[in-house]
C-alpha cells in the first residue's frame, strides 16, 4: 500500500518541510576537506616509512591536534570544529599532554 | 662672521653626506608562529622565542598577513583574531558563528590594499526550536576591516583553503580548492585555471591540499604547493603579482605537506616528515634529510635564504641551513600549532 504522504498546513509546519535544502539531495558533494578519512591511503596509519617518526597517526603522534581541528577524522578524534570547541585546552601539546586526553562522547 | 657661516655650511653638508652614503638599516627576520592558546614570536638571529602572547583561547587552523606586513590574522575558524605586528598585541577580534549561523572559515586573505579581508566559508543556519540545518552553497565573504562588516558575498565551489589575491589587478581573486579558479570579483564570474579534482581532458586528476600558504610579505610573491597524481607528483606555483600559474614535475615522490620557495627563486623545500630540497627549474631533488622531531606542517625561510625554520605541527620549531640542510638547532614552542610566517621589520 502506498504510504499518504503528510502536508504541512501551519507556518512551522511548512518550514519544517523545506524541499531545497542544499546538501540534502542525492548530489551532495561534501564539504569535508580530503583527508585521511576520506582518500584511500593504504598504510597511512601505520607509516610504511623505516625513519621516525613510527606510525605516523598514532594517537601520541604530532598530527593528532590538527586531525580534530578541522575535523579530519572525525570518526577517532573529537572534533574542533562543532562538538569539542575547546578540546586544545585538555591536550595544547600532544606529545607533552597525551596522558590529560578525557573526551566524552556526545549520546 | 664669514667663517662660522662657512663652517655651519659646512656641517650641514658632512651630515648630509652620511645620511646619503650611510648603509641602510637592514630588516630584521622574525617567525611569527600561532600555537593553540598562544601567539609565539621568534628573532631569527638569535633562534630564540622573544615574546608569547596568550590573549586566545582557540586552534588556529591558518593565518595570513596584510601586504603592508602590519597585521597578523589568525583563522580560528569561527573567528579570527587580529595582531599589530609592531607591538605584538592583539588589536582586534572578528567573529562570525552564531548560534542560528554557523560560519566556517576553511581560508583567509587580505586585500592587495591592505583594507579587505576575503574569508571563504562554509555556512550552516538553523532556526529557533526547528531540528533542520540548512546548509548554503560555499561563500566568498568580503569583509571590510576598518567598517567591521560584510560588504559582499559570492557563491563559489567548495572546499577552497587558499585564497590568492593578485598584485596587478585588484578585481580578481584566484581560489584554491577542488579546483584552481579564478573569481572576478564585479561580477562573481568564476573560471577554471588547473583542474584539480575536476581536470580536463588533457589534464591529470590531482589530490592537492593546499592549508599552508609559507610566503612572507614583501616577498617574490610566488606561492607555492605541492600536489600529488596517479602517475607521480608536482608543485603548483601561482604569482600574486601578476596571477600567472605554473606547473612543474616532482622527479621524485616525496611526501610533502607544504613547500616554501627561496627568495632567489632557485630552490624549493618541502617538509612533511623529511626535509626535501628540489631544484625549481627541474624538479630534481637535491638533497633530503629525515626530521627527527618528526612529522612537519609549515616551512618558512629568512629574507637571505639562509636558514629554514621546519614547523610547527608539534610544539617545536627546527632550525636548518638552506644548503647543507644540516639541522642547526630545535626551539620548543608551548604548544601545537599549525601554520607560521616569517616578517622581516
Amino acid at each position: 500500500m502506498k504510504k499518504k504522504v503528510l502536508k504541512p498546513i501551519n507556518k512551522k509546519a511548512k518550514a519544517m518541510d523545506e524541499k531545497d535544502v542544499f546538501g540534502m539531495s542525492d548530489d551532495i558533494t561534501t564539504s569535508m576537506p580530503i583527508g585521511c578519512t576520506t582518500i584511500f591511503d593504504t598504510g597511512w596509519e601505520t607509516n610504511p616509512r623505516p625513519e621516525t617518526p613510527v606510525s605516523n597517526c598514532i594517537s601520541s603522534a604530532r598530527d593528532f591536534t590538527s586531525c580534530s581541528g578541522p575535523c579530519w577524522w572525525p570518526a577517532q578524534t573529537p572534533d574542533n570544529i562543532t562538538n569539542f570547541p575547546d578540546f586544545q585546552n585538555q591536550c595544547r601539546a600532544i606529545e607533552k599532554d597525551w596522558r590529560n586526553l578525557n573526551f566524552v562522547i556526545k549520546r | 662672521m664669514n667663517s662660522s657661516f662657512r663652517s655651519g655650511h659646512l656641517f650641514l653638508f658632512m651630515l648630509v653626506g652620511m645620511l646619503l652614503f650611510a648603509a641602510p638599516l637592514m630588516a630584521k627576520d622574525f617567525l611569527y608562529v600561532p600555537v593553540n592558546n598562544a601567539l609565539q614570536i621568534i628573532d631569527c638571529e638569535t633562534d630564540t622565542i622573544v615574546k608569547t602572547v596568550p590573549v586566545y583561547s582557540d586552534y588556529i587552523m591558518q593565518s595570513t598577513y596584510s601586504p603592508d606586513g602590519k597585521r597578523y590574522y589568525l583563522n580560528a575558524q569561527h573567528s579570527v583574531y587580529v595582531f599589530d605586528t609592531t607591538t605584538h598585541e592583539m588589536v582586534d577580534t572578528f567573529r562570525f558563528s552564531s548560534e542560528l549561523s554557523k560560519v566556517t572559515i576553511t581560508g583567509l586573505a587580505v586585500s592587495t590594499d591592505n583594507k579587505t579581508l576575503f574569508l571563504s566559508t562554509n555556512i550552516v543556519k538553523k532556526k529557533q526550536n526547528i531540528p533542520k540545518l540548512n546548509v548554503l552553497p560555499p561563500q566568498l565573504i568580503a569583509y571590510d576591516i576598518g567598517k567591521k562588516k560584510m560588504v559582499k558575498n559570492y557563491p563559489i565551489p567548495h572546499m577552497v583553503f587558499q585564497i590568492l589575491t593578485v598584485q596587478n589587478d585588484k578585481n580578481r581573486l584566484l581560489l584554491l580548492g577542488t579546483d584552481l579558479v579564478e573569481i572576478d570579483l564585479k561580477t562573481g564570474k568564476t573560471k577554471k585555471r588547473i583542474g584539480i579534482m575536476n581536470p580536463s581532458k588533457d589534464e591529470e586528476g590531482k589530490n592537492c591540499l593546499a592549508i599552508w600558504d609559507n610566503s612572507s610579505p614583501g616577498d617574490h610573491g610566488i606561492f607555492t604547493t605541492p600536489y600529488y597524481t596517479a602517475t607521480g607528483m608536482g608543485y603548483l606555483f601561482v604569482n600574486r603579482k601578476n596571477g600567472k600559474v605554473d606547473l612543474l614535475q616532482g622527479k621524485d615522490v616525496w611526501f610533502e605537506y607544504s613547500t616554501t620557495l627561496s627568495p632567489d627563486k632557485k630552490f624549493l623545500y618541502g617538509v612533511m616528515d623529511e626535509l626535501i630540497k628540489i631544484d625549481a627549474a627541474t624538479g630534481e631533488t637535491v638533497k633530503s634529510v629525515p626530521v627527527p622531531q618528526g612529522t612537519c606542517y609549515a616551512i618558512n625561510i629568512t629574507s637571505d635564504g639562509k636558514k629554514l625554520y621546519v614547523g610547527p605541527a608539534g610544539p617545536d620549531v627546527s632550525v636548518y641551513n638552506t644548503d647543507t640542510l644540516e639541522l642547526i638547532g630545535v626551539i620548543p614552542l608551548v604548544a601545537d600549532g599549525v601554520v607560521a610566517h616569517r616578517f622581516s621589520m
